[in-house]
């Protein structure tokens, strides 16, 4: 857990790394500027998504679908309806935030098994409604000619760098946002949920009200995600919000950065997403590493890359003092 | 309503909802005595189907294939076990009895699923195929007209629910694997070798869905990730029948196909899906535990 960690230190900490990346990002050219852009759009998701799965304890499998309906209701709003990107992107959040709640309250009277199978169902239910209502999203076809973020006229930067910008401002918000929510009451009460949610009930820990909160903040901001990938993308189709595709993503980037961490998942997304678009690898052998690099840190290192490089530091730190070995124990038992 | 249709309807509803039962059967067992939610249950179905395909392009007989098949998605079955579930439940961070339990093996159940299913994607391809049909020709009554394929899938799901209950009630392993269900602890205590257990459990529910894989793939198109469907679907199934009930698997497979059938039939056939998974939500709304399910063990 960061919880050693300040609030204004993290902040501080995110900023600095904001600000170095966007710098970086300003030297790239359009490619790996849209690597950069694409990569920080899934840290959004991964963090994001990890308030529910490593902080609460619950796998959501409909994830997918509500980044899907934030990209349409972005689209819908700015192509058909004249709304700036400015004012779409906020209204988007707001739309998958209110339906997020509603699959929040359905699924909730589950758990476990039953959960996971239900917000699946839920999945694909959504994408199965982006191809039926095709007068409105354009069905298989997918959706064309939405309008990109509109650009202020004092910063010359290109479209693209832009785009990446963007996405990096976003993951900046939604890293202090979720920093914010775990070390709130709220966040406080979704690790009780996650340890021993019997125990919290009995302890009069409000229960439904606290992973209701989670649910809806992750569903907030994959509605936001969901918004600027249609904008930067200008284009987008329901095979991008597949339940196997990006939902399974999802869990996929949360687990190998590291579940119950906030900066793991942005590591996650970074290796899983944006190395694979930089390294130009055909997307069956990517899937395929996706799942064996899945089982590899199910099996071997469950909390993610988080817990190795944790480890590894910790390891660092003591490395001039003298591992101490079973020899006291040894002698103490056969004493 | 065009009722004068509607045995033919029936007719159709219970052939496929036999295939969903034969998965569904399988997933229930795996899940019921092992406690393992198998999202690759459906790439045993897919392979089943692939194998099925491959061994009859060389000039195989479909049903030599089929049982070469079933034998080859059993062995990948029992190394599934042993490389993706065994390790994560032998894990020290495996917590088997808190609020959380299952999510890792839920998790390394769909890599172990997208695993298999982008290897057959590298070996056969995305392109759909179809399996030339062992038998063609079909019986007509006034009511319905039904087809041998279609008659033999309904067979074949009367034969394996009787095979599987006289392995579970008449021979010394069905009673062990009984025995896990109910009590992993107090079976081990009682001398059930669990590695016995494991391999018969994993044996029926592959074969199973092999079976179904190459039947449904004599019939439809198959391609690599055509067990993700039906995969699904038996969730639905297992939640509604009862999650390791197998009756409640059985009857819940039916329902859901004649369910389908009636929607793409009276309604649209955009719909199918979304009704299969509206019935879910009533269902798991409504009755939690599922239809057939005993008391729900709060886990």
């Amino acid at each position: 857990m960061t919880g050693s960690n300040s609030f204004p230190r993290t902040v501080i900490a995110a900023s600095a790394v904001f600000i170095a990346s966007c710098a970086v990002a300003l030297q790239l050219n359009d490619y790996y500027l849209y690597v950069v852009t694409i990569g920080a759009i899934f840290a959004v998701l991964a963090v994001s998504f990890d308030v529910l799965l490593g902080y609460t304890g619950y796998l959501s499998l409909a994830h997918g679908a509500l980044y899907g309906l934030g990209a349409y209701s972005c689209a819908v709003l700015t192509a058909n309806h004249g709304f700036g990107f400015w004012t779409a992107l906020p209204i988007a959040g707001l739309i998958t935030g209110a339906v997020g709640a509603i699959v929040a309250l359905l699924s909730f009277r589950t758990r476990g098994l039953y959960f996971a199978v239900l917000t699946l169902g839920i999945g694909l239910i959504g994408h199965q409604l982006f191809l039926v209502f095709d007068e409105v999203t354009g069905g298989v076809g997918g959706f064309v000619g939405i309008p990109g973020p509109e650009q202020p006229d004092w910063l010359r930067v290109s479209p693209t760098a832009y785009s990446a910008l963007l996405a990096l401002g976003l993951l900046w918000v939604t890293f202090v946002a979720a920093a914010a929510f775990v070390r709130s009451k709220l966040g406080a009460a979704c690790l009780a949920i996650r340890e021993d949610i019997t125990l919290a009930r009995a302890l009069g820990i409000r229960v439904a009200g606290a992973r209701l909160a989670a649910f809806t903040f992750s569903a907030v901001f994959a509605g936001l995600a969901g918004a600027l990938f249609a904008s930067m993308s200008n284009f987008i189709a329901p095979e991008s919000f597949t339940v196997l595709g990006t939902g399974f993503q999802l869990v996929a980037l949360v687990v190998v950065g590291g579940m119950g961490t906030l900066w793991g998942p942005i590591v996650g997304a970074i290796l899983l997403t944006a190395l694979p678009e930089a390294l130009r690898v055909a997307a069956t052998y990517s899937l395929l590493a996706y799942g064996v690099l899945l089982l590899v840190f199910v099996i071997f290192a469950p909390k993610g890359i988080a817990s190795l490089l944790k480890a590894a530091l910790k390891s660092f730190r003591k490395a001039p003092r003298p591992a101490p070995d079973a020899t006291p124990l040894r002698r103490e038992v056969t004493s | 309503m065009m009722l004068e249709l509607l045995p033919q309807q029936l007719a159709n509803g219970l052939a496929l909802g036999s295939t969903y039962a034969l998965v569904a059967l399988g997933l229930t067992l795996i899940f019921g005595v092992l406690l393992i939610p198998n999202f690759a249950h459906g790439e045993f179905y897919m392979l089943g189907a692939f194998v099925t395909y491959a061994l009859v392009a060389t000039g195989l007989n479909f049903w030599l294939a089929m049982a070469t098949a079933v034998v080859l998605v059993v062995l990948i079955g029992w190394i599934v076990d042993r490389v993706v579930f065994q390790p994560v439940a032998a894990a020290p961070g495996h917590d088997s009895g808190g609020h959380g339990s299952g999510l890792s093996l839920m998790i390394s159940a769909l890599a172990g699923s997208i695993i298999l299913q982008q290897l057959a994607t590298i070996i056969w391809g995305t392109e759909a195929r179809t399996i030339p049909a062992p038998m063609t020709g079909m019986v007509r009554t006034s009511l319905f007209t039904i087809t041998y394929l279609q008659i033999t899938i309904i067979a074949t799901l009367a034969v394996a629910w009787t095979a599987v209950w006289l392995v579970l009630h008449r021979s010394r392993l069905g009673l062990a694997i009984r025995a896990t269900s109910q009590n992993r602890d107090a079976a081990l205590l009682m001398g059930i070798s669990m590695t016995r257990v494991r391999l018969a459990t994993f044996a029926i529910g592959a074969a199973l869905g092999a079976v179904a894989g190459a039947l449904l793939g004599a019939t439809f198109p198959i391609y690599p990730s055509m067990g993700v469907n039906p995969v699904l679907k038996a969730f639905v199934v297992l939640v509604i029948g009862g999650i390791g009930s197998l009756p409640g698997a059985i009857v819940g497979g039916l329902v859901l196909g004649m369910v389908e059938v009636m929607v793409a039939g009276y309604g649209s056939s955009q719909f199918q899906d979304i009704g299969t998974f509206l019935i879910l939500v009533a269902v798991l709304l409504i009755r939690p535990q599922g239809l057939f399910g005993r008391a729900q063990v709060e886990r």
